[in-house]
């Protein structure tokens, strides 16, 4: 199977002792990998990490084959993400923050960005200023930043902070529709195991800064009645592991 | 598109999206009209022309050059970086297949237009409002070429100011602390040489006014190029400082 992401010993720790420890898994082509965890687990610290926005104090990150510490260009020229919350300028409108994304990617026109916006249902408001947009419109557009390039792997980091009902199954049924048809690769964190046992077909679950159990979802449903079971039984076996220690 | 390129654009064209930058403008097309008519009003009740047609132009941009220019200019550099990392809008560009020094660059190239753009926007509007004070074609004419001149060369240490302020910017995380701390800076580094006069031959801002040493019959080519290379090697040392500071930085 083709790798798409590569983490092999990743260790990144802050000035405040927390951080994550010696995290290594791989992404293959196709995966919906879910990343579950509680909140200040590393969900983010990790992702962070492999998009190149904080530095690894230890281990190797390759994705597509390059490695992001010294071939950055080109590990990220396939990749669209959101890390921790939807970044946007504020100050000028939906659309224009698309065509500032568009600029780095080759083909990407106007018919392109209206399209994203259509898909994320956002049209109606493509020129309006993001400042006067909610959370929820603003993850949307974060959404439609992140697949504009058509990327073949996709990182979201709590996609589905802000949305309501209808937002979150948008997303979800985005991300399957994507991975089936276009064979786009998914890395999606969340601390929701009910939505991540409905987007994912692989799962890595971390817990203080370890990743304690990896696996495919369907190995982990013929044992337990739900993800979540898994995960709660996981993180007991766990408790006295941390990166504090 | 290349990078660094589409960096560049992008940079640019937020720039002149925020209506601050473009309220920069609008004031600095208003200043020398204001002063020409204020000029023509002392001229017509006292009699005195504290200034003409032909030193028009290069007499706005001292004033310019020494106030104005430099806090626009710490200005802007506070926006792109440190208010960027303070409203969360610089991971945008973070996470795009471009290496942090295409990013840093673009900005500061983006930062360099807009000063040479805001120049020639003041020289325009010197030239134009020069005319209110009654000057002749051929004073005009003057003005233009005198003008030009010093407006071209007055982009040195504009950049080198921005660069500066650039480099101040990568240790805050809100425009606002780095643009008070740039003014700062600017403000010691232009009293420090009645204090220490030795400090006004190697700080950058005591040259913020260097097209002046170019007017005159008899250049001190000199004194020229000692002025230039100071502006150079001080950009040298904060572009690479600033850079790493950017290339560390944890978002």
């Amino acid at each position: 199977m083709d790798k798409v992401l590569e983490v092999k010993g990743l260790t990144k720790t802050y000035k405040n002792n927390r951080g994550v420890r010696d995290i290594s898994f791989n992404i293959y082509k196709g995966d919906v990998y879910g990343f579950l965890g509680p909140n200040g687990a590393g969900k983010t610290t990790v992702m962070k990490t492999i998009v190149g926005l904080c530095r690894a104090n230890q281990g190797e990150i390759n994705i597509f084959g390059y490695n992001i510490l010294n071939q950055f260009e080109k590990a990220m020229a396939k990749v669209g993400c959101i890390i921790e919350t939807a970044a946007s300028y504020e100050y000028i409108s939906a659309y224009d923050n698309l065509k500032i994304a568009s600029r780095f990617y080759d083909g990407i026109n106007g018919s392109r960005i209206d399209e994203v916006l259509e898909v994320v249902g956002l049209s109606p408001y493509k020129k309006d200023k993001v400042s006067s947009f909610s959370l929820g419109m603003k993850q949307r557009l974060g959404i439609a930043s992140a697949i504009l390039s058509r990327p073949e792997f996709v990182i979201l980091d709590e996609p589905m902070n802000g949305l309501d009902i209808e937002g979150m199954a948008d997303v979800r049924n985005m991300i399957i529709r994507m991975a089936r048809e276009q064979q786009v690769t998914f890395f999606v964190s969340s601390h929701l195991a009910h939505e991540m046992e409905l987007t994912c077909n692989r799962v890595g679950i971390l817990n203080n800064g370890l990743l304690i159990k990896e696996g495919t979802l369907v190995e982990i449903l013929k044992n337990h009645a739900s993800l979540e079971e898994f995960f709660i039984e996981q993180a007991r076996n766990n408790r006295g592991d941390s990166i504090h220690e | 598109m290349n990078s660094l390129y589409a960096n560049f654009v992008n940079e640019t064209q937020k720039m002149f999206l925020k209506s601050k930058v473009v309220a920069c403008f609008i004031i600095s097309a208003l200043i020398p009209v204001g002063i020409a008519l204020l000029i023509a009003l002392l001229h017509n009740k006292v009699g005195i022309l504290a200034v003409g047609t032909a030193d028009f132009p290069i007499f706005i941009l001292g004033l310019f050059t020494s106030l104005i220019l430099p806090l626009f200019i710490f200005m802007w550099a506070a926006d792109i970086f440190a208010g960027e990392v303070g409203e969360g809008s610089l991971k945008v560009v973070l996470i795009r297949p471009i290496t942090r020094f295409n990013i840093y660059l673009g900005k500061i190239m983006a930062l360099f237009l807009s000063a040479i753009l805001l120049l020639a926007v003041i020289l325009i509007f010197s030239l134009i409002s020069g005319i209110f004070l009654g000057g002749t074609g051929s004073e005009f004419l003057i003005g233009f070429t005198s003008g030009m001149k010093a407006y071209i060369l007055a982009i040195v240490p504009m950049i080198s100011l921005g660069i500066t302020a650039a480099f101040i910017a990568q240790f805050f995380k809100s425009s606002s602390g780095a643009l008070t701390t740039s003014i700062l800076v600017y403000i010691a580094g232009r009293l420090l040489p009645i204090i220490y006069p030795v400090a006004s031959k190697v700080s950058l801002f005591s040259y913020t006014n260097w097209h002046v040493l170019w007017q005159g019959s008899s250049l001190a080519s000199e004194r020229l190029l000692y002025a230039f290379l100071i502006m150079l090697s001080t950009s040298i040392i904060l572009f690479t400082s600033g850079y790493y500071l950017f290339d560390i930085k944890e978002i």
